[in-house]
């Protein structure tokens, strides 16, 4: 297999990030920290009230410990500003007319959809914060680099790589959301050139297999692949590797979100599963997105090896930046120099980041089983109902919801009962963006819940590692 | 002084020349420049490796 090209040759320009001492990084975020809180107090009334009710000024923040002195802040602060002050809330932090771009979170928790002003500073650091990752992959001017990930919309994850596949000089081929999976088979066999795959897991794996049914080696037709990027999505070991034995290339992982203004950290030329079996580190960008790791219920930071969640702070973005903002994102924290790379950033586990509250990535979609609850039990005539993620024979990520009707229902007529079913499958489908099939079962069939409602299973994992 | 030196300069340099396009009269123009201005601060703020000058980049 292709060794990653990152490895020899570095950049100048973040070769300074990679050589400081762990002392001298930590003074540069401190310093910049400081800058933001400075931004902050001037021009940004959200935050400017956050630090006066927390009775901290950005003098008093001497070290990174003092920083911790902050509140967190939370989707429901945003949501509850936003309706106050719409469009923006008060934590804008920039005249409105320098605002180019809107961004905002998928609406899919059934909370609502946070917004984000980009001003033409924050959308270029936007596109780095993609590009970067990818230079680090591999990527290089002039590959063909296939992004599966439907490009556009509202969130960062739609714009963000096309910003930046532009700066990276590559010769992007955006695909996703335009062509079905065998139409992409297709265009890559006419292409007959690839270097860079950026996916979903769960596409990743329907691309393979759309290969595997033609019979076609990936790594035969397109042995000129340099690396395969992968978001949103956890990931067994073994599959990592299939991955890799099927394309002959690095797979790689980042994680980002809309909050973090693209991508907070990623794999480096190590790749996402490491020469042992263990999987591989994320590197934290941390001169970009402050990034703490933090026990969910005292606050105080993990220490090496264990879980907490993920707080963002933006040095970098005018509009709209997020100061410790609590993602609810679970990850498994690692000190630098955990990773034999021997960059000074800290880490966070590939392949396992998770969530603290229920959330699903499906098909790239945040789906908060939450949000189908609303649709489904907004129908009187549903008793209960169970969801079943899992990976179909065609590698395929599906949804199942297996519905019982309520006693009193039973005897409806066929057809009200299936004008229900559609109802409550275009409902799910308007709320999560996710078609889901729906198949009535007897109330029996279905587990009874005695105190909290576990409704939901995610069998993906056993899915991807059965097919490889 | 390095390469990289030479470029955070240039790029400094840019940005200052930059501001007086962000004073065009002309409409048509003036949006562009402020592409323009955006992407340079935005260099500046994904090289710079020691504390900016704070009345510079973002």
């Amino acid at each position: 297999m292709k060794e990653t090209q990152a490895f020899f040759a570095r950049s100048a320009a973040l070769a300074p990030f990679e050589r400081m001492t762990r002392l001298e990084l930590d003074q540069l975020l401190l310093a910049k920290l400081r800058r933001q809180l400075e931004r902050a107090w001037r021009a940004n009334p959200f935050y400017r009230r956050t630090l006066e009710s927390a009775k901290v000024g950005p003098e008093d923040i001497r070290s990174l410990a003092d920083f911790r002195r902050i509140p967190l802040s939370t989707k429901e602060d945003f949501l509850a500003d936003q309706q106050a002050a719409p469009p923006f809330g008060h934590r804008l932090g920039v005249p409105r007319d320098e605002v180019v771009l809107v961004n905002m979170t998928g609406g899919t928790s059934g909370k609502g959809q946070e917004i984000y002003g980009r001003t033409q500073h924050d959308v270029a650091v936007q596109g780095f914060l993609h590009y970067l990752p990818w230079y680090m992959a591999g990527l290089r001017p002039g590959q063909m680099a296939l992004n599966c990930v439907p490009a556009g919309g509202l969130t960062t994850g739609g714009w963000g790589p096309p910003e930046g596949f532009r700066i990276a000089g590559a010769t992007a081929v955006h695909v996703g959301g335009a062509l079905s999976t065998d139409a992409k088979v297709d265009l890559l066999e006419r292409l007959g050139e690839l270097h860079f795959i950026y996916a979903s897991t769960n596409y990743m794996h329907t691309l393979t297999e759309a290969f595997r049914r033609r019979g076609i080696r990936p790594a035969d037709l397109l042995p000129m692949m340099q690396g395969i990027f992968l978001v949103a999505e956890g990931y067994p070991e073994e599959w990592a590797r299939a991955i890799e034995d099927a394309w002959q290339c690095r797979v790689h992982e980042g994680y980002g979100s809309t909050q973090g203004a693209g991508f907070v950290c990623s794999t480096c030329e190590r790749g996402a599963v490491r020469a042992d079996g263990r999987r591989g580190l994320m590197h934290i960008f941390e001169w970009l997105n402050y990034t703490e790791v933090v026990h969910p219920e005292t606050g105080a930071p993990v220490g090496p090896g264990e879980e907490g969640e993920i707080v963002l702070t933006n040095l970098d973005i005018q509009g709209s930046p997020v100061v410790r903002f609590s993602t609810r994102d679970k990850a498994r924290w690692f000190p630098y120099g955990g990773c034999d790379c021997g960059r000074p950033w800290h880490c966070i586990e590939a392949g396992g980041v998770g969530r603290y509250d229920d959330m699903l990535k499906i098909r790239g979609n945040n789906v908060w089983p939450l949000a189908v609850d609303q649709v489904i039990f907004a129908h009187p005539e549903i008793a209960e109902y169970t969801g079943r993620v899992f990976v179909d024979d065609a590698g395929r990520t599906e949804v199942e919801i297996r519905l019982a009707l309520k006693a009193e229902a039973l005897d409806i007529a066929a057809a009200a009962k299936e004008r229900v079913l559609a109802a409550i499958r275009d409902g799910i489908k308007e709320r999560t963006n996710v078609l889901m099939q729906l198949r009535e079962v007897p109330i029996a069939e279905l587990p009874q819940f005695l105190y909290k409602a576990r409704r939901w299973t995610d069998e993906r994992k056993s899915g991807y590692a059965a097919k490889n | 002084m390095g390469a990289d030196d030479d470029e955070m300069r240039v790029l400094e340099t840019l940005r200052r020349e930059a501001e007086t396009l962000l004073a065009s009269p002309d409409p048509l123009m003036r949006s562009q420049y402020q592409h323009l201005y955006g992407r340079i601060t935005a260099l500046i703020a994904v090289k710079a490796c020691a504390m900016p000058d704070p009345a510079g980049s973002a």
